[in-house]
């Protein structure tokens, strides 16, 4: 019936009486449930029943990275030979730029105005409150900007490209457009990879200066400091490193994001419910990977640019 | 053009009142479907337990990084502990639990609910006798409502746990410390902060993701549709509630 119902958890479970390894198992799989992707797919012929082992779980997961990167490396390499869809990347980074414009706005708003709120909270234990502009501005950039935004697209566009493609796989377009001799990688996975990635990085921008925005309307209207504190506070401490931090990270994002999408969506088996699952899918594993990439990224670049 | 579009928002949201209010009501009358609560408080609960922690984790992590330069700048490194953890309990913590959970269940509840509406599957409910919104909306709502919170313990907990790798590795700071300052720092109107909000987000996220997947129409494309529209707008009234809220209880404990 439903993604319950589809990965059920392991019938030991549901026994009452269990040993602790037993347990421990049963703890793992009902954990991993999102990740034993292609294990419904791929199972063994002559044993029909589902056995969710560890072992099997851990090769499903191995598997499907060594999948992704070759898929992901693929696609991006289209990206140097000819020939390019440049119509259909424009189509996508109408559809990936300008429809999530409003949505990343207005989060990018909020975020900014609750981050006022709370750090002019905080703040004013120390008696700082008129630094809060330097604090939004540095913690939208760096940080909560390139990453909310991140997650907002995620949400709303790894998941339709999966189900997308998911949907072109089910009713076999994609094996049909290989039959006519387009390469459906660089037809539709491409374009979409590098429109996300150009038009992240300005979803980004817009979702930065919004809470920026956000920021000096809370500060101003509802705290009454001077707006022009607030602005110049807010650029006075802004240095290139922020800058260069939060332009670097949506545009790793950005490729997490489409590439996660279209893989889900290519390997998608399974009907209606298929799409369903690699849609989830997508968006549960694009947004880790874009909070895990940020972790790294920001160890790295903290490295190679220290702050002023 | 404008006109018809402002008047379809207000029936959604007209229609979305309506809808959430006889999904409460319904929890105030027999019969209740327990089992389903249940399973769904696994799917919800459980399920989604792994990637909260993760991203906690990291998101902990991130946090000491980024607020060492910030917090450097005040010659305030010290403090460290109290930033990531009230951070982490009152607005992070929440918020990221908040959206995390509103990709993962509002778009699968949307998804189910909506396939289950396009396959007909909720009239035949309807004509067997058993009311589509107590059998499937309510048990999501109670559940989310009830896991939400445990999830974003969960969260501050490991969120908690990466920023202290983070100042005792890189940063040097000891973690008696840092666990010291996080935990003195946290007063009980923070924890009751970061525990009403998540309760407010799962009450969002689950009737939102009910909602699209109820009123979807046009086959497979609008399941995809309700999905996405789903996901987007819980997340947008997330972060909009997080902001109400934040200020109404700054307004209650300041």
């Amino acid at each position: 019936m439903g993604l319950a119902a589809e990965i059920p958890i392991p019938a030991q479970c549901a026994q009452a009486t269990l040993h602790r390894p037993q347990m421990a198992r049963c703890a793992i799989l009902i954990l991993f449930r999102d990740f034993e992707a292609g294990s419904s797919s791929r199972q063994d012929p002559a044993n029909p029943m589902p056995s969710n082992t560890i072992d099997r779980t851990a090769k499903d997961i191995v598997f499907t990275v060594q999948e992704y990167s070759l898929f992901a490396w693929r696609a991006l390499v289209n990206l140097f030979t000819p020939p390019r869809y440049w119509p259909d990347f424009l189509v996508q980074a109408d559809i990936v730029g300008v429809g999530s414009a409003a949505i990343v706005l207005l989060s990018g708003f909020f975020t900014g105005g609750v981050l006022a709120l709370q750090s002019s909270a905080t703040l004013a234990q120390f008696g700082a409150t008129a630094v809060t502009g330097r604090f939004v501005s540095i913690t939208m950039i760096r940080e909560l900007g390139p990453v909310l935004t991140g997650i907002m697209v995620a949400g709303r566009n790894a998941s339709s490209m999966a189900s997308e493609l998911g949907s072109m796989v089910v009713t076999e377009q994609i094996d049909a457009m290989r039959a006519l001799g387009v390469d459906p990688m660089r037809k539709l996975v491409t374009p979409r990879i590098a429109s996300t990635i150009i038009m992240l990085m300005f979803l980004t921008i817009v979702a930065d200066a919004c809470g920026i925005f956000g920021g000096a309307a809370v500060t101003v209207f509802m705290n009454g400091q001077d707006a022009t504190q607030y602005f110049s506070e807010a650029y006075e401490f802004l240095h290139y490193p922020d800058i260069i931090q939060g332009m670097v990270k949506p545009l790793f994002s950005g490729y997490i994001i489409a590439s996660i999408g279209c893989f889900y969506g290519m390997r998608t088996t399974g009907g209606t419910e298929g799409v369903g699952r690699s849609t989830i899918q997508a968006v549960v594993t694009a947004s880790v990977l874009i909070i895990f990439v940020d972790f790294l990224l920001t160890q790295i670049l903290l490295t190679l640019f220290p702050p002023l | 053009m404008i006109e018809s579009t402002l008047k379809s928002v207000v029936w959604s949201v007209q229609e979305y009142t309506i809808y959430t209010w006889r999904a409460v009501l319904c929890l105030f009358s027999p019969p209740v479907y327990w089992t389903d609560t249940l399973v769904q408080a696994d799917t919800i609960g459980a399920g989604s337990a792994l990637i909260v922690a993760l991203t906690g984790f990291f998101l902990g992590a991130v946090l000491a990084l980024e607020s060492d330069s910030l917090l450097a700048g005040f010659g305030a490194t010290g403090y460290m502990g109290r930033f990531v953890g009230m951070t982490l309990l009152i607005e992070l913590g929440p918020v990221l639990t908040g959206i995390i959970v509103a990709g993962r269940n509002a778009s699968t509840m949307a998804s189910e609910l909506g396939s289950m509406v396009v396959t007909e599957q909720v009239d035949a409910m309807s004509s067997l006798g058993v009311d589509p919104v107590r059998k499937l909306v309510t048990p999501r709502l109670v559940a989310t409502m009830v896991t939400l919170p445990l999830l974003t313990l969960v969260a501050d907990a490991f969120g908690l746990v990466g920023g202290g790798w983070i100042s005792i590795v890189r940063l040097n700071i000891p973690w008696h410390k840092y666990l010291t300052d996080a935990y003195a720092t946290a007063g009980w109107p923070d924890v009751i902060e970061g525990l009403i909000k998540p309760v407010v987000f799962a009450f969002i996220l689950a009737s939102d993701g009910c909602f699209y997947g109820m009123r979807t129409t046009g086959g497979a494309e609008g399941v995809s549709r309700s999905t996405i529209q789903a996901v987007v707008t819980s997340s947008v009234l997330i972060l909009f509630a997080d902001f109400l809220i934040s200020r109404i209880m700054i307004q209650l404990f300041p």
